[in-house]
């Protein structure tokens, strides 16, 4: 079987660390999960390659529509992988490990934050299914985006979404 | 100091997380801020179109929605939290508002989208305005994820959204279009018009650089001739603990729209 994969590779070479803020990443708990994860079927050695690099944890799903294409955009902090599923929809996942702002957790908006911070939360907005969440230090999107997105339960209903959620794997990431 | 990564895989990242505080008078020369007169000429121009020409930019405070039913807004917050954010629409007039709670919407007053009442200043926040999902940073725990924005006559198809900072198009959905700031911030663009989208995902765009026309595509449906312009950040509360969250963006809104019309965008 022949993947339809599209690899974006982004050239430039350095990191300012000073003027970006990088999020702590709990390598110990992720070694665990990796030797959980097992995929259904195993990623392309040119896409687990590139994605071995980066510097946290990249979830993907395991359970993935396999002839779908799909698209990586990545830095060593951050990627965003979407699928184009056949059947009108997209699937996306976004990983980040930099921060832009900090806050005190002991204001008020802290204090919602941190709340905020334990939940999983599936939301139908704007027509689309997504939720967002943190892992081992870093911050996660997963979002489906539909074709028609009144009537596709994909982007009405949760289901969908929860079930690529509950089989996310650690498919790459280096310390 | 610059930590030199030998990665063939790596996107050079800067920009830093500054906050600036709106000055009480607002700051801009010539622009009143705050003021809720309308003082401009509102023309029809030949085909029915709504054009507000002239007016002077007029704001009401961020955390103040109208109509007051549309929901509680996050009083007082005068941070600029994006202080150098260029406006994601590529010229002025532009108008923000209610969708939902303005003429025409589904809880607004009865009429079309493109009543004139719609096209006018001041500008109205409705980034906490009630939905049904959680937002941690509105008083009731739900809220609109990002602002509403019409451009400056109702014709779809016409007005340009642009990058609102370098970075990368990091996807592109049916109607959604995101930008990943060199900052390291998700804007994200929605409505627009899907053919007209200019760039392509992984492409490297410039501040003030055309993404695609703002419309009213939803997927196969249709909304009201607008923008929706979000932005998420990480927000960093130490202890390994952070949350990625929308940022409220109409105060960094206004302050953009201020530029741009001061040709300074
Ligand atoms: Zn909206």
């Amino acid at each position: 079987m022949s993947h339809k994969f599209y690899t974006i590779l982004l050239l430039s070479s350095f990191l300012n660390a000073e003027t970006l803020g990088l999020l702590d990443i709990n390598w110990k708990q992720v070694n665990k999960e990796v030797v959980m994860s097992k995929p259904q079927k195993a990623y392309p050695k040119k896409l687990t390659d590139v994605i071995g690099k980066m510097t946290l944890p990249v979830y993907l799903p395991s359970n993935y529509l396999y002839e779908s294409k799909y698209t990586l955009i990545a830095d060593a902090n951050f990627y965003t992988m979407s699928y184009h599923l056949e059947d009108n929809a997209r699937l996306s996942i976004t990983g980040d490990r930099t921060f832009q702002d900090t806050l005190n957790p002991n204001t008020t908006d802290g204090q919602s934050l941190l709340k905020a911070s334990k939940m999983i939360e599936f939301y139908p907005a704007e027509g689309l299914m997504s939720t967002d969440f943190g892992r081992n230090g870093a911050n996660y999107t997963l979002l489906v985006e539909c074709y028609d997105s009144i009537s596709d339960k994909r982007c009405t209903d949760k289901t969908f979404l929860q079930n690529i959620y509950n089989k996310l794997i650690i498919v790459g990431g280096t310390k | 100091m610059r930590k030199v990564l030998p990665f063939f895989i790596l996107l050079l990242l800067s920009g830093c997380a500054t906050k600036t505080v709106v000055p009480e008078n607002g700051g801009a020369e010539h622009i009143e801020v705050g003021d809720d007169s309308f003082g401009g000429e509102v023309q029809d121009s030949q085909n029915g179109i709504i054009v507000d020409k002239g007016a002077k930019f007029s704001s009401t405070p961020a955390g103040v929605l109208y109509p007051s039913k549309s929901g509680k807004g996050r009083a007082n917050d005068n941070t600029i939290y994006i202080p150098s954010m260029r406006f994601p629409i590529e010229k002025a007039p532009a108008y923000i508002n209610s969708q939902v709670y303005g003429v025409g919407g589904i809880n607004g007053e009865k009429g079309k989208s493109c009543d004139k009442k719609n096209y006018q200043y001041p500008w109205h926040d409705n980034f906490c305005e009630t939905r049904t999902w959680g937002m941690p940073m509105c008083p009731s725990g739900k809220g609109h994820q990002g602002v509403d924005v019409r451009p400056m006559s109702c014709e779809k198809a016409k007005y340009w959204a642009v990058a609102t900072e370098n970075g990368i198009i990091s996807y592109i959905g049916s109607y959604t279009v995101s930008l990943r700031g060199d900052s390291g911030r998700i804007y994200r663009y929605m409505h627009l018009d899907s053919p007209s989208v200019i760039v392509k995902e992984g492409a490297k765009v410039k501040r003030g650089e055309r993404i695609g026309l703002v419309s009213d595509n939803m997927g196969g449906t249709k909304t009201s001739i607008h923008l929706h312009f979000d932005v998420q950040q990480t927000v960093n509360l130490g202890n390994g603990v952070s949350k990625k969250v929308f940022v409220q963006i109409y105060t960094s809104m206004v302050d953009a729209y201020k530029r741009l019309l001061n040709g300074r965008p």
